[in-house]
């Protein structure tokens, strides 16, 4: 159980100002969405959790089982899918699971209950020997979700895990979210772009240029704004300013 | 400090990339051999049959004697031309490095022991094969005059007979092949090497690896150590060629060449992936793999251009490059076989670039996505 | 009007990233200067021993005169014995009297000087036999041996009265660096679209093979004559390297150099498929290319068929070219018939890039 208290924290790259005096808090055990258009920060937020970059303005607070616990001990169970194709084009699925195996240091029996059931779920278990690059894009999502399931972790950052996705993976994806959520109580942390994905998330943060316009369950905002989803809020808010 | 078995893990994932790139592979077994077979034929610092143009303004017995033993030695190969004129214009077409004009009355004088005067002009523009020209014509000189004299005992070929230790023929290939493991591998290492990181940039796959335990010096040796086999291997196949195909002798201890090499070898790796750590983009990494590793690598190691040749100061800047203590170890083992003792400075220094090579990478490496 | 925006979006590339950059408008200069510099083919500092007992006048002058000369310098410490001395790496070259003294032994018209050479140098080893046996010849005694008034030769150097290592090397090196710059920036730059996908996106454009040629290569074309002109002013200035012909034939060579070497890089990048391979694929051919080109080592020492590949090396005919321009003025047939035949190969070059080169994967 896993919860991140962000405080005042900001960020600039160069002139570009990517995260503005930002304050939010992910509870333990929930799917939380950050919704934004492009360009709103969310990469460069998640990146920041997980200490990728550094945090030099601000504070992020970690807690494991409702004790503080630093960056450095936390990251063990954090695992994290990138945006951007980030897996090694000439191995295979199995290979995948291997590297990654020997990169977390998980025990072969360990490993293979695992892999099984993590192959089941992402029905990949034909593909298991097919190069990365002759994966179709959600299968390679998949096997990106794999690689940082692997690890049996407590914490989860997707970054735009179902872009370019089809509509049916896309639908088997949650399913397996909803799974990892109830069944092993991990918390989710997703960055996503597509604003009907942030209803089905449990707890919502609103990121525009940098800033975090609000927080909150998705019916309760939908209703604060007055809007039936949120594609809606956001070009509403475009049009105001 | 280092996990075995992520190293392990990174190790193989890269000995895959290998084996799956064909090119690769075939690249790092085939560049040897051709680098050693040209270089093995190509390079001949015994200049030989030199074009030469001559005007022979005097048409005597001791003119065309002169030039009978010029011709007949292997050092020039030469062609009448009408005038002096006519000469220099040959050297300026390339067509001749040489001219040598026989002034008209030059048997009169010679004979008349007065100084016969016989004038060469020589094209300047290669230095070293214009000195080496000059040093032949002495040796012409002294022979003519034997040819001329005709005399009972043969004239004295001069009070200095030389004894060539370790290379009795000078060979050319005895000098270069050697030394050439250093150029092949550093070539290699750093080509190899230089883009595996920076490649792991660009495809977006550092930041998954980032974001799992991983430490810099595992990655460091996880990526090095396959590519100090691949080389090791490049250097057996250029061992093999000199010993056999080209015949040169290995007087001095295995050991000792062997130890050096994989010093040699992980101190060029970690340049490669020093560049690939400093540089995320691959076409300037490419650039600088070229004019870091390379050129100095052929040029400051004394491989073909002497080191003591050098002004005093680029002497001192040569002992910054690794390659240069490499080339010492090499040639020595081959050719004159000193102990270990009597290497013990390049040695000595080859073990402090080791270390300092991996000691850079590793600290550079950044466990982030700061830049 | 697509062919501007093409050009400019990779000079952007090329400058924004300030590696690449760096790489492409510093790095060829500072290499020229240091090579330059350190890369000297003048033999010197041959430390030289002596082995004579008791010290011969003959040994003892031509060890003197040797010194005398810039070429040798005395050893550091003498050892027990002459192999020792060269063994331990004390001594280059040693002379060794025969037992009993030399006038003795010449007496006898037998013995003579031995002068050991470490000849794992074999560049050294050549320098110290000739210089010692001239110096030796000129100090022998002339008897009655010599019925002849010695045969005098007055040598003159031409186009290099001083014998300086730079005027031979730095337009090899200029060459090199100019391949390596626009032959490598070219084929490694296709091969980068081709490894990001992008390029799918440039040819799926409306755009001709032409253009996409053109405009991948003028931009490291200006890059290339960026190169020459800055070398050509860094020989000058700090070399004092001659510049006897005329600017106007060594820009016409540079120009057909350029132009054969980015269609060079053009070939080469219809072959692979990522960057890698492109680096690869130019280090051997460079490599080749540099072997075989009379940049360092003369093309005249070299057996036929090498020779004869030298014929149709671009590389080589830029080198010749240049130095032929630089130190001998230029001769009007020779620069005809060279930069025809660069342009020539140049010519071939082109064609077969431009079949390769497909707008499709």
């Amino acid at each position: 159980m896993i919860s991140v208290e962000v405080q005042h924290l900001s960020r600039r790259f160069k002139e570009i100002k990517a995260l503005k005096d930002v304050s939010l808090c992910f509870e333990a055990g929930m799917i939380h969405g950050l919704i934004g258009p492009e360009g709103a920060g969310k990469t460069t937020l998640l990146r920041t959790l997980l200490g990728l970059l550094d945090c030099k303005e601000g504070h992020i607070l970690y807690q494991k089982d409702d004790a503080p616990i630093t960056l450095k001990k936390v990251r063990a169970h954090i695992a994290y899918m990138p945006e951007k194709q980030s897996l090694y084009g000439d191995l295979s699925v199995r290979e995948h699971l291997h590297f990654f195996k020997d990169l977390y240091g998980i025990p072969p029996q360990e490993f293979q209950q695992r892999a099984d059931v993590l192959l089941h779920l992402t029905r990949l278990e034909k593909f298991k020997d097919r190069a990365a690059r002759q994966l179709s894009g959600g299968m390679y999502k998949k096997l990106g979700l794999m690689c940082a399931l692997l690890r049996a972790p407590q914490m989860v950052l997707l970054d735009e895990p179902t872009n370019g996705v089809d509509p049916i993976s896309r639908r088997e994806f949650w399913a397996m979210l909803h799974e990892l959520r109830f069944e092993k109580n991990i918390t989710i942390i997703m960055a996503t772009a597509y604003m009907d994905e942030a209803e089905r998330c449990e707890k919502v943060h609103l990121l525009e240029g940098g800033n975090v316009i609000d927080s909150g369950v998705p019916q309760d905002l939908m209703r604060r704004y007055a809007v039936d989803n949120f594609d809606e809020l956001f070009i509403k808010k475009a049009e105001q300013a | 400090m280092v996990n075995q078995r992520r190293t392990v893990a990174i190790f193989n994932k890269e000995i895959r990339h290998i084996l799956r790139d064909p090119f690769t592979l075939i690249f790092s077994l085939v560049m040897p051999v051709v680098m050693v077979l040209l270089f093995g034929t190509a390079i001949e610092f015994n200049v030989r049959e030199v074009p030469t143009v001559y005007v022979d303004q005097d048409h005597s017995q001791t003119s065309r004697t002169f030039l009978n033993t010029l011709g007949s030695s292997q050092y020039f190969k030469i062609t009448p031309v009408a005038s002096a004129h006519e000469g220099i214009r040959w050297i300026e077409r390339e067509r001749a490095r040489a001219m040598i004009i026989i002034p008209p009355q030059f048997e009169h004088f010679l004979l008349g022991a007065q100084e016969g005067k016989l004038q060469v002009l020589v094209d300047g523009t290669d230095n070293s094969s214009g000195n080496a020209l000059v040093g032949y014509l002495g040796a012409i000189q002294a022979k003519t005059l034997q040819n001329l004299s005709k005399s009972d005992h043969p004239a004295s070929e001069g009070a200095l007979k030389t004894r060539f230790l370790y290379n009795p023929e000078l060979s050319s290939r005895w000098f270069t092949v050697p030394a050439l493991t250093a150029v092949v591998m550093a070539i290699l290492s750093i080509l190899l090497t230089a883009l595996t990181i920076s490649r792991e940039w660009e495809n977006g796959s550092m930041e998954l690896l980032l974001s799992t335990p991983v430490r810099p010096m595992e990655v460091v040796l996880g990526k090095m150590l396959p590519y100090a086999l691949l080389g090791l291997i490049s250097v057996f196949v250029v061992y093999i060629i000199a010993r056999t195909l080209y015949g040169i002798p290995f007087i001095g201890q295995l050991w000792i060449f062997w130890v050096a090499t994989l010093m040699f070898l992980l101190t060029y790796l970690g340049q490669g992936l020093l560049i690939s750590t400093l540089i995320r983009n691959q076409q300037a990494a490419i650039q600088f793999a070229l004019m870091i590793g390379m050129m100095p690598s052929m040029l400051f190691s004394g491989f073909i251009f002497p080191i003591e040749h050098m002004p005093t100061f680029f002497q001192g800047i040569t002992a910054c490059f690794p390659a240069r203590w490499y080339v010492t170890i090499v040639r020595d083992q081959f050719l004159k076989g000193s102990s270990a003792l009597e290497l013990f400075l390049p040695l000595f220094m080859l073990f402090v670039f080791t270390c300092m090579a991996i000691r850079l990478c590793t600290k550079t490496f950044k466990g982030n996505l700061e830049s | 009007m697509i062919l501007k925006g093409f050009i400019r979006k990779e000079i952007i590339q090329t400058l924004r990233d300030p590696h690449l950059g760096m790489a492409v408008i510093i790095m060829p200069v500072l290499q020229l200067l240091l090579f330059g510099y350190a890369l000297t083919n003048e033999v010197k500092n041959i430390r030289l021993d002596v082995y004579a007992e008791p010290r011969d006048v003959l040994v003892q002058n031509i060890y003197d005169h040797a010194l005398a000369s810039r070429w040798f310098a005395p050893v550091k410490k003498h050892k027990a014995n002459p192999i020792d001395a060269i063994q331990s790496g004390e001594a280059d070259a040693v002379l060794v009297a025969p037992p009993g003294g030399l006038t003795r032994a010449a007496g006898r018209n037998e013995e003579k000087i031995q002068l050991l050479v470490n000849a794992s140098d074999v560049l050294r080893a050549q320098a110290a036999d000739i210089y010692l046996k001239s110096i030796a010849q000129s100090l022998e005694p002339k008897g009655e041996k010599t019925p002849h008034a010695p045969l005098s030769v007055s040598v003159r150097m031409l186009y290099n009265p001083s014998m300086t290592s730079s005027t031979f090397t730095l337009p090899g090196i200029m060459s090199m660096l100019l391949t390596f710059l626009v032959m490598v920036l070219t084929c490694t730059s296709i091969a980068k679209e081709k490894e990001r996908g992008t390029f799918e996106m440039i040819i799926s454009a409306p755009i001709r093979r032409t253009d996409i040629i053109l405009g991948k290569t003028i931009p490291f074309a200006l890059v290339g004559v960026w190169n020459v002109f800055i070398a050509l002013m860094a020989s000058r200035f700090f070399f004092s390297l001659p510049l006897r012909g005329s600017l106007v034939a060594f820009g016409f060579v540079s120009l057909c150099y350029v132009y054969t070497a980015l269609m060079a890089g053009v070939l080469m990048s219809t072959f692979v498929k990522n960057q890698q391979q492109s680096m690869m694929c130019n280090f051997m051919i460079l490599f080749i290319a540099m072997m075989l080109s009379g940049c360092f080592f003369s093309v005249d020492n070299m057996p036929l068929p090498l020779r004869l590949i030298s014929y149709v090396n671009p590389l080589a005919h830029y080198t010749f070219l240049v130095r032929n321009i630089l130190l001998k003025g230029g001769d009007f047939m020779y620069l005809i018939q060279y930069s025809s035949a660069l342009l020539g190969v140049g010519i071939v070059l082109a064609f077969f890039a431009f079949r390769r080169f497909r707008i499709s994967l």
